[in-house]
């Protein structure tokens, strides 16, 4: 076991941790955080994604041993005091996601790329998203809700988190 | 026509901000104290005989808490008929495929179980096997069940009417063969369970399961239980699709080992198992033949399937034989004939998977209605309408068709594509059209009858406590059941709490499958409503004093009709006692409902026949797409899909367009690019970046027109549309993709390759 120490959802994290251990394993097994999901543990479906030193990220792809020092987002980690990003708002109104389980991975690459990208075309956003695997929508109303999130960001000159 | 207050608004999702949050709990996410990790021991070869199993090794690896093969539970089987189930949970003697299950171990961590597994010794003597169905049809082909002769798994010979006369009577017989292929559902949450035994010996078993109570008269079954001991719970399921509609050995194998251990176990399936294991699609040969007129019209047709069915049963007849309603229900057919065989091979066996058979035979059928039009010089279209079913037709199969909007979706969706100037197209672009007709309310048959239940409890805030037996699984179901309640009695939808997948709370159901979600669930729950409503109204009538005929209830309201103004809210009907009674403890006497819908419309088929109205509704629609082929690659790109859908009564609108898209994606999918691929029994591609599913970068534009025609029986008209949409994808594309550069591909997936190779052989004719 090796300690290590960084930061998840704005609070720092110290941990006695296996090598081998990914990131994914971290959040789930190890600090209760299961908003973040498994579909696949080899990178194909992206549905582990969360923003990793401000990049979205498949957790299953981060060991251990580079999460020393470095900040984690979540999903549980992105609404303002119980308050929904506007990326979150939207996939509620727009009925962007069905089973769900895709739900928290999509929405973490959205904001990523929202953040660096404040005002991506419909192309980019599904060259962005082309990763995030769907099986329920096929992905009109992710895509559409992302659009609906990116005006509103834009209108309130939300700051970028 | 009558207003509604609350169905028909396009309504997010009631539990959408449990998904977005990242609160919503999926099987994978529970944990108890003291759990055990599961695994199980797979075979790697694809057939062979079992002469002994070394579970000794396992056994002593640290952490491992059980190691249990057949001998535990030599009887179990599986399947979705339990009267011919023959996939055993464990195998005891002989494996059939490749991952065909051996062994389990429960052991305190995933790590130590998956090491245990890999170290179970296997002697087992190899046997020849097959993995053609047209091989394992020849005399000299190993034999897969020694009770099945010829590799046999059914047989299927019905005839409607007089065939043979029928050709006889056609102008024009046209005959060609199609294939589809095998594909997966890749539901993003893969296959688990999660079973505690406690001190009374009661099983709760969550799982991400479409049938909570089917399931539990599985393991009722296998285990040996009754009922009574047994609760199974589901939790947020990622993706069924039809794969979760039948048990399987994971639900069994994780039961035991808790059993066994005396401890929570969890159990969930690997992607690469999830790939290797849960069944697939049927994949089909069928060799379609219709007789025409020379006007048009068609006068026979006939049609024989060879199903693969894999190394076992599971719904392979049932899914072969209702082809037969397929070919006889959409366009008026005077007589149809269905011949087929179910085949053993040595992959995994097949499955449900959203259309149940539908999507393969609606490929054939209309690529073969393009084929004609073309010989006949009919446009596509014209051909369609003039054979296009109408509502109050007895079809020849025994199907009665008490609504259809058909014509209507063949109309608009070719409006809504421009279909008259459709010559006007680029180059290498080109657009079909395809029909289909689909249950939309499930059918009489798996389990007898055709039904649901519900309870209300109106709290006396007002306030609607909804419990179903039919389990969401992200199709929407919670919602559109929760509109209907919200209907019925007149409050807010977002005052309606929906409780399902709990076999020990909510009552019995047959499950998320067969579209059957939104027509029967909907009913009992309309009738449930119906009599809370009652009982409210007699409270109301009192305090307004009127009678029960003179109210209406609408925004939490219950009103006289003739005088608006005078009402009383939902919540002081619901607490009217509470005035009677001390205001300090405002308990009151709470309206407590529960109603039983069986839909007394459908029946069983004719046993040696095979005629019967098997559906209460049938839903039909159009889909018009629209491609662009690449000559120099043969890479297909559909640009749009129009889906014309008859909806019955759209309850949910923003739902409806959800499980169009979400299915048109599928359809996409089976259309162009997934297939599993085997070689000698080994899955070749078993993972979703070798898979080739639909991404975002795939994409079509979806245009869904909901035609609403009012079903007598549907919840306030309304009929199941969550296969509809994959059905006639794959057939819409096959013509556009003619249409666009002039090749007839039968065979699915429509590869690249496959469109180069008949582009090349089209040039040298």
């Amino acid at each position: 076991m090796t300690n290590i120490q960084f930061e998840v959802n704005g609070e720092t994290v110290q941990l006695a941790v296996e090598p081998h251990w990914t990131l994914l394993d971290i959040l789930r097994n190890e600090l209760n955080l299961t908003g973040t999901k498994s579909g696949c543990e080899i990178g194909d479906c992206c549905a582990c994604t969360v923003i990793f030193e401000g990049r979205a990220c498949n957790s299953c792809l981060v060991l251990a041993g580079e999460l020393d020092g470095k900040t984690v987002l979540t999903i549980e980690g992105i609404s303002d005091d119980g308050k929904l990003h506007p990326v979150q708002s939207a996939f509620v109104n727009h009925g962007a996601s069905q089973c769900g389980f895709c739900t928290p991975g999509m929405i973490m690459a959205s904001i990523a790329l929202l953040n660096r990208d404040p005002n991506p075309s419909e192309d980019e956003i599904r060259l962005r998203l082309a990763g995030n695997i769907c099986r329920c929508t096929g992905y009109t109303k992710i895509v559409e809700a992302v659009l609906v999130a990116r005006n509103a960001m834009l209108t309130q000159g939300r700051a970028v988190k | 026509m009558t207003k509604f207050f609350e169905i028909g608004k396009p309504t997010p999702r009631l539990d959408a901000i449990e998904q977005v949050t990242g609160k919503a709990q999926y099987l994978p996410d529970l944990k108890f104290p003291n759990m055990l990790y599961g695994a199980i021991s797979r075979s790697k070869v694809a057939h062979g005989r079992i002469h002994n199993i070394d579970t000794h090794k396992a056994e002593r690896v640290p952490g491992v808490k059980a190691v249990i093969t057949s001998s535990d539970f030599s009887t179990a089987r599986v399947g979705f008929f339990m009267e011919m189930a023959n996939k055993e949970c464990l195998v005891s003697d002989r494996v059939r495929f490749i991952g065909d299950d051996i062994a389990a171990i429960a052991a305190e961590t995933q790590e130590s179980a998956e090491e245990a597994c890999s170290l179970i010794e296997v002697d087992l003597e190899p046997l020849p096997s097959v993995f053609d169905p047209e091989e394992a049809l020849k005399e000299n082909a190993p034999l897969i069940h020694e009770d099945s002769p010829g590799n046999i798994a059914g047989e299927i010979h019905k005839e409607f009417g007089d065939v043979a006369a029928g050709f006889a009577a056609s102008d024009q017989v046209f005959e060609s063969t199609y294939r589809t292929n095998a594909v997966a559902h890749c539901c993003l949450e893969t296959r688990g369970a999660l079973a505690i035994v406690d001190a009374h010996g009661r099983l709760t078993i969550w799982s991400s399961t479409q049938i909570p109570h089917v399931l539990r008269e599985i393991l009722s079954m296998t285990l040996n239980l009754p009922v009574g001991k047994i609760r199974v719970r589901k939790e947020y399921v990622g993706g069924g699709f039809g794969s979760r509609q039948s048990s399987d050995p994971n639900d069994i194998i994780c039961a035991l080992l808790a059993k066994k251990t005396k401890r929570p176990v969890r159990l969930i399936k690997s992607r690469f198992e999830e790939f290797t294991t849960d069944r697939a699609r049927y994949p089909m040969i069928m060799t379609l033949k219709t007789g025409m007129s020379v006007d048009g019209h068609i006068r026979a047709r006939q049609v024989n399937i060879l199903t693969d069915a894999g190394a076992y049963h599971d719904q392979g007849i049932m899914i072969t034989s209702h082809a037969l309603g397929r070919i006889s229900n959409c366009y008026r057919v005077p007589c149809a004939k269905l011949d087929a065989k179910v085949v053993f091979t040595n992959k995994v066996y097949g499955g449900a998977f959203r259309g149940y058979g539908n999507p393969q035979i609606t490929f054939a059928i209309e690529s073969q209605m393009d084929e004609i039009a073309e010989q006949l010089n009919i446009d596509p279209l014209d051909l369609r309408l003039k054979n296009a079913c109408h509502e109050g037709d007895l079809t020849v199969s025994g199907a009665r068709i008490t609504s259809c909007g058909l014509t209507e979706s063949l109309t608009r969706g070719a409006s809504a594509a421009n279909w008259k100037n459709k010559g006007l197209r680029k180059q290498k672009r080109g657009i079909g059209m395809a029909c289909f007709v689909h249950s939309g309310g499930g059918s009489a048959g798996a389990h007898g009858g055709n039904f649901s239940s519900a309870f209300i409890k109106v709290e006396y805030d007002g306030s609607v406590d909804l419990m179903t037996g039919v389990p969401d699984a992200g199709q929407g179901s919670s919602t559109a059941l929760a509109l209907i309640a919200a209907e019925v009695i007149g409050i807010p939808v977002a005052n309606v709490r929906v409780h399902s997948g709990d076999t020990g709370i909510v009552p019995v159901a047959l499950g998320a499958r067969g579209s059957r979600e939104t027509f029967l669930g909907g009913n009992a729950v309309k009738l449930a409503a119906e009599d809370a409503r009652h009982q409210l109204y007699t409270r109301a009538a009192a305090i307004l004093d009127t009678t029960v005929d003179k109210l209406a209830s609408a925004h939490g309201k219950i009103f006289i009709k003739s005088q608006p103004s005078k009402f009383i809210t939902v919540a002081q009907a619901a607490s009217k006692t509470m005035h009677e009674y001390a205001a300090a403890f405002p308990m009151g006497v709470p309206v407590i409902a529960s109603a039983c819908y069986t839909d007394p419309i459908s029946e069983m088929a004719d046993r040696t026949t095979g005629y019967g109205n098997l559906c209460p509704t049938y839903a039909f629609g159009t889909q018009v797409a629209e491609v662009e082929v690449d000559t120099d690659t043969g890479q297909v790109t559909v640009l749009h899909v129009i889906a014309a859908q008859d909806v019955g009564k759209a309850i949910n609108p923003m739902a409806i367009e959800g499980q169009l898209e979400g299915s048109i994606s599928q359809g996409i999918g089976f259309a162009l690019t997934e297939q599993i691929i085997w070689e000698n029994g080994v899955v070749r591609n078993p993972k979703l970046s070798a898979y080739n599913l639909p991404t975002p970068l795939d994409h079509s534009k979806v245009t869904s027109i909901l035609i609403e025609t009012n079903d007598p029986a549907g919840p306030f008209g309304a009929k199941g549309i969550g296969e509809a949409g994959l059905i006639p994808t794959a057939g819409a594309i096959a013509n556009a993709i003619y249409d666009a550069v002039g090749v007839r591909i039968r065979e699915l997936p429509i590869t690249a390759d496959k469109v180069l190779d008949a582009l090349e052989k089209n040039q040298q004719q």
